[in-house]
């Protein structure tokens, strides 16, 4: 059963008079529970492939379809409720809202799910100590570690049980230590059946993943298949 | 999403993030409000303890005296007069008046007054009352008595700086004729700024019969008369205008007036003046709001990242919209609440210092709140429209 299924997907910029091709008739199709890595040059479209996949970004042209809807078609509150309970997000730069607390920020899509205020804080807690942070629910984000902060992110887009998880470069503002750690919740994760597709620079970041998709100049290249 | 009260408490939150700016943005909606709070209020205090006054006078007392226009003579007005009005079926009440300047005398003391001849029914008609003593009766005018009723300011000059605290029974010479006097008037109490109008009164007033035989005087300056409950002034100047005409000759010319018309064109003068400040307290409100506006212009080019966060995960563009939305109008209420808060307390403060029973209008309160409420949203929706329309990855880009 596909996940996602991609037809012909391209994604050109208009600056001014000249076009650049960010992502170049992207066929692809990723199944439920698998676990993919992007690989590729910088600038070569890896983060345009994941913000089309992950409903932030529309297409110029192509069809996508996410468990078997054409996301083409869908309005923005059909799109924002996709974003809300289907995806889970992992940045690079983490992107947690810098005045609300960690339980807060783990609460916000759970607050636009509507989920109720009781359960809200039980459940932001609960993710909080899943990703080994039980102590630090009131602390700001500036007062955590680059590590601490991805994994409050990585509690928060599991807050509505994503089936998909997309992660952009996640460990790419960390050190060695905490990145392994971070790819240690992905791998666990992706054990109890979640959708995993991860951009990376790094292989060994790559390995832990089934599938590593190169992409160059906006082409997906290759697939390499990775052996366990 | 439909948690109303997270959404609250985010809003506020992001507001306490950035206390002066929300203070400064708040401050034109305050001093707004402050003005319409104030302006409503003390003019709306000021009608009614004016409209008091006028009525403490006795709304339906009026005046009717001999004038004379360009093309007309002057006929003045005589007894005939008096007792054709006091016919008439809407009139209640009649006095006529009589003034005159004497030397008033008691003992080595001289006063120059005006003396007011006038019938007992002058007093009811007034709504004077007695302090001392009495005023004079129908009996006392009717036999020419030399008696006399005279004011606190008389009072003041002819007894009490000679140790004399209660003049009632003593004689007091008016030119060369001697008159006891039988009563001391009550001082008019006022609230208004009518009052320093009436002032000290020092006048003396004596049976208008008296006056004809003592003095020889018999020119009525002219007729106060009270219309009986319910008759309109306009009625009653027409019908009068088209007696007097008949009785007194075609060419002749008759002043009136009537406190219940005074009453209602000071009302609609105060009401005109209370519009206009108003007004301008609705423009300030309404320059609050542009710096409502562009606060929150700023705040969503601030918080561009933030937006696009929120979007990616599930926010939609409505739940976007009454974030901002929120932030503006909680910050015009909040600033309508202070506005209202100091405006009350120096509507307070100015009341107290005129001496005017504290008051503030209700209305000025539902009005400023509602005011506001309209101000947050239509100022805040076009910034909150802006904020909501983004496109999350273009957002979540911004630097
Ligand atoms: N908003 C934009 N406007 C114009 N061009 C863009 C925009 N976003 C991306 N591009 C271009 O599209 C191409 C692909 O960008 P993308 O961000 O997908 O690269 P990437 O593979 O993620 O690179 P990196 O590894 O450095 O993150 C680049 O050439 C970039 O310059
Ligand atoms: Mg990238």
């Amino acid at each position: 059963m596909n996940l996602i299924v991609l037809k012909k997907i391209s994604k050109i910029y208009k600056m001014g008079k000249v076009e650049v091709p960010a992502l170049v008739d992207a066929d692809l199709q990723i199944k439920k529970g698998e676990y993919l890595a992007i690989m590729g040059p910088s600038g070569s479209g890896k983060s345009t492939l994941m913000n089309v996949l992950g409903c932030l970004d529309v297409p110029t042209s192509g069809e996508y379809y996410l468990d078997s809807k054409d996301v083409g078609k869908l309005n923005d509150v059909e799109m924002a409720s996709i974003r809300n309970q289907m995806i889970g997000f992992v940045f690079q730069t983490f992107n947690l809202l810098p005045r609300l607390n960690a339980r807060k920020n783990v609460e916000l899509p759970l607050i636009y799910a509507g989920v109720k205020r009781q359960e809200r804080h039980i459940r932001a807690d609960k993710l909080l100590e899943s990703v080994g942070l039980s102590g630090r629910a009131e602390h700001l984000p500036s007062e955590l570690s680059g590590g601490e902060r991805q994994r409050v992110a990585i509690a928060r887009s599991l807050a509505n049980d994503p089936h998909l998880i997309l992660a952009d470069e996640p460990t790419g503002n960390l050190d060695s230590k905490s990145g392994e750690e971070i790819m240690k919740i992905f791998d666990s994760l992706n054990k109890s059946g979640v959708t995993i597709i991860v951009v990376t620079h790094e292989n060994f970041i790559a390995e832990h993943a089934d599938k590593s998709i190169h992409i160059l100049d906006g082409r997906i290249e290759r697939i390499e298949v990775h052996k366990k | 999403m439909n948690d109303f009260w997270e959404e609250l408490v985010q809003s506020l939150g992001n507001l306490k993030g950035n206390k002066t700016r929300s203070f400064l943005t708040m401050l034109g909606v305050v001093v707004g409000v402050m003005a319409i709070i104030g302006i409503i209020s003390i003019g709306e205090a000021g009608k009614l303890s004016i409209k008091k006054d006028l009525e403490s006078f006795g709304s339906n007392l009026a005046a009717i005296w001999a004038d004379k226009r360009e093309d007309t003579v002057y006929k003045p007005l005589n007894n005939y007069d008096v007792e054709f009005l006091r016919s008439l079926p809407f009139i209640k009440d009649v006095s006529p008046t009589l003034s005159l300047y004497r030397e008033v005398r008691r003992s080595d003391k001289r006063l120059d007054c005006p003396i007011m001849g006038v019938s007992p029914s002058y007093f009811g008609l007034n709504n004077r009352h007695i302090e001392k003593g009495r005023f004079f009766s129908s009996f006392e005018n009717n036999n020419f008595r030399r008696v006399c009723v005279i004011t606190e300011g008389i009072k003041k000059e002819l007894f009490e700086r000679h140790g004399i605290d209660d003049p009632v029974g003593h004689v007091v010479k008016i030119g060369d004729f001697p008159f006891f006097v039988i009563g001391v008037m009550k001082k008019i109490e006022l609230q208004s700024f009518l009052s320093s109008f009436v002032g000290e009164e020092k006048e003396i007033y004596v049976p208008e019969r008296t006056v004809k035989t003592t003095f020889g005087i018999s020119r009525i300056n002219y007729i106060l008369f009270g219309l009986k409950e319910g008759v309109k002034p306009t009625a009653a100047r027409k019908s009068l205008t088209s007696m007097f005409r008949l009785r007194k000759g075609r060419n002749t010319y008759y002043g009136m007036q009537f406190v219940e018309n005074q009453i209602n064109a000071f009302s609609s003068v105060m009401n005109t003046v209370t519009m206009i400040i108003t007004l301008i307290g609705a423009l300030s409100l309404f320059v609050g709001g542009v710096g409502i506006m562009n606060i929150m212009f700023i705040s969503v080019t601030e918080r561009t990242r933030e937006i696009g966060i929120r979007k990616s995960l599930g926010a939609t563009q409505v739940t976007i919209l009454r974030q901002f939305l929120n932030e503006a109008v909680i910050l015009s209420l909040l600033g309508a609440f202070a506005g209202i808060a100091i405006g009350s307390l120096v509507t307070l403060a100015v009341e107290g210092l005129i001496k005017w029973k504290p008051y503030i209008s209700p209305g000025a309160i539902v009005l400023s709140v509602f005011f506001s409420l309209i101000i947050g949203v239509v100022f805040g929706i076009i910034p909150a429209k802006k904020a909501s329309a983004l496109h999350p990855i273009d957002a979540l880009r911004y630097e």
